[in-house]
């Protein structure tokens, strides 16, 4: 399966890039948490420890469990600082 | 109550008007409107700060946006306008609009406060503060974020 993980703020600093896709084994369940891991392998510069990544699928909010399917957008999101 | 004619979201890069946010939360049946005009300074933590720089997931920081309106309609019953600007905003410019308009002022107040303490927890904006001698991306990068305070 093949998912586009989106980059943002200082994360984009962190990785370079602003947007990217990742090809998963689909004979796989995953779950957000193990799209986490990769990411983070991936980009090591980006400092925040897994547990504390925050993330959208889809443009909402998902806790770290949550499934993540062919298709899926999944957003890292940096400490919000809006206002 | 239809939510949707209760309240208006805009992100733009163009400068905020004031002016059409507080018309929208205008009534005859209201006797308060309350705006917040966030504002770039000049200065933070001794910091010479140069301009602003803002950046958004754009679809998402519209939904969320609409969550705030929403909740705020739910809570208090009041007409909401908010605007939010995106780019380089220099110093003396507005970043946030956020006009309530209530029957009676108490509702408004605690709405307006209300909008902006949830923009800066769920909405996704981020800011980028230019001063004399480097950049930063504002935000604390060590806080633990709960999920059941950011749905």
């Amino acid at each position: 399966m093949e998912i586009t993980v989106l980059y943002f703020a200082s994360y984009k600093e962190n990785s370079g890039i602003d947007k990217e896709n990742l090809v998963l084994d689909s004979e796989r369940n995953f779950m957000l948490s193990d799209i986490l891991k990769v990411i983070l392998t991936k980009h090591p510069k980006i400092p925040t420890p897994q547990e504390k990544i925050v993330a959208a699928v889809n443009e909402e909010y998902q806790p770290h469990n949550h499934k993540v399917y062919d298709g899926d957008i999944i957003a890292l999101i940096p400490p919000v600082s809006g206002g | 109550m239809n939510n949707a004619e209760h309240y208006s979201i805009k992100i733009t890069d163009g400068p905020l008007d004031v002016v059409e946010s507080t018309d929208f939360v205008r009534s005859d049946s209201h006797g308060a409107i309350v705006i917040f005009d966030g504002i770039t300074r000049d200065n933070t933590d001794n910091r010479k700060v140069l301009f602003l720089e803002y950046e958004a997931y754009l679809p998402m920081a519209e939904k969320k946006l609409e969550t705030v309106a929403v909740e705020m309609c739910e809570k208090w019953d009041v007409l909401v306008s908010i605007q939010h600007r995106l780019g380089k905003v220099e110093i003396g410019e507005s970043s946030l609009i956020v006009a309530v308009g209530s029957q009676h002022r108490e509702k408004a107040y605690q709405a307006s406060q209300y909008s902006v303490n949830r923009i800066k927890q769920i909405v996704p904006i981020w800011k980028k503060e230019y001063f004399v001698g480097g950049e930063i991306w504002i935000g604390d990068a060590d806080g633990f974020r709960p999920l059941e305070k950011i749905n």
